[in-house]
């Protein structure tokens, strides 16, 4: 599992700190920089919990489809 | 987020360390069973499996803090720091009961003489419970601070 770093741009674009976003969804800031760095798959619940704080949708910040996909129009 | 107030990855490093230490016990307990049986003498008796115990209970305390799983995120809440404050209390307590019991009223010790030295298992103990408060305190600064 690579880094995610999709997690780290929104996160910085919404200018929230890692603890920030830690709180905002209840969990620890070591569990958020494990979820940036790729050593934590985290779980669907979790996933949706920032998706929400960030604003952004699942496929934005989750999806690791082929580079194909990625390029896809729209 | 569950009742231990652990976050979902904490919880899975706890099981899985869990497992690995109760595993380890298991088997470092058979193996010493196995040594005394051929007569293989590494500790006496209780405080072989006692030393395992330790062992096993040791390495899952530390690859628990190691791993962050020792603390559960909101530890800045008052609830969090009012059981620090007991907690210290206590063993401030416990110790000026030791220095009484040591310094003022030495006597008082002649009472457990079963080969168990308690002023020092009572040192021990407060010595443990005053390294837990401190651990505890670190990784919820470590938690707590910026990026």
């Amino acid at each position: 599992m690579g880094k995610n770093l999709r997690l780290k741009a929104s996160r910085a674009a919404k200018d929230m700190s890692q603890k920030q976003l830690a709180d905002a969804v209840g969990v620890t800031r070591q569990t958020i920089i494990a979820i940036e760095n790729g050593d934590y798959n985290p779980t669907l619940r979790l996933c949706i919990d920032i998706c929400v704080t960030l604003g952004k949708t699942l496929d934005q910040l989750f999806w690791e489809g082929t580079k194909d996909e990625q390029n896809e129009p729209g | 987020m569950s009742r231990t107030n652990l976050d979902e990855r904490q919880l899975q490093q706890r099981h899985k360390a869990g497992n690995q230490a109760f595993l380890l016990m298991a088997f470092l307990l058979l193996a010493d069973m196995a040594l005394q049986n051929y007569g293989m003498k590494w500790l006496e008796y209780p405080l072989s499996n006692y030393a395992i115990f330790m062992l096993g209970v040791g390495s899952y305390l530390v690859r628990l803090i190691w791993s962050g799983a020792y603390v559960g995120p909101g530890g800045a809440q008052g609830g969090a720091k009012g059981k620090n404050v007991l907690g210290a209390l206590l063993a401030i307590v416990v110790a000026a009961c030791i220095l009484i019991v040591t310094f003022v009223n030495p006597t008082a010790q002649s009472a457990a003489n079963s080969g168990a030295n308690g002023k020092v298992i009572l040192i021990i103990s407060v010595t443990a419970g005053l390294v837990i408060l401190s651990t505890v305190y670190l990784i919820r600064r470590r938690n707590n601070r910026a990026e």
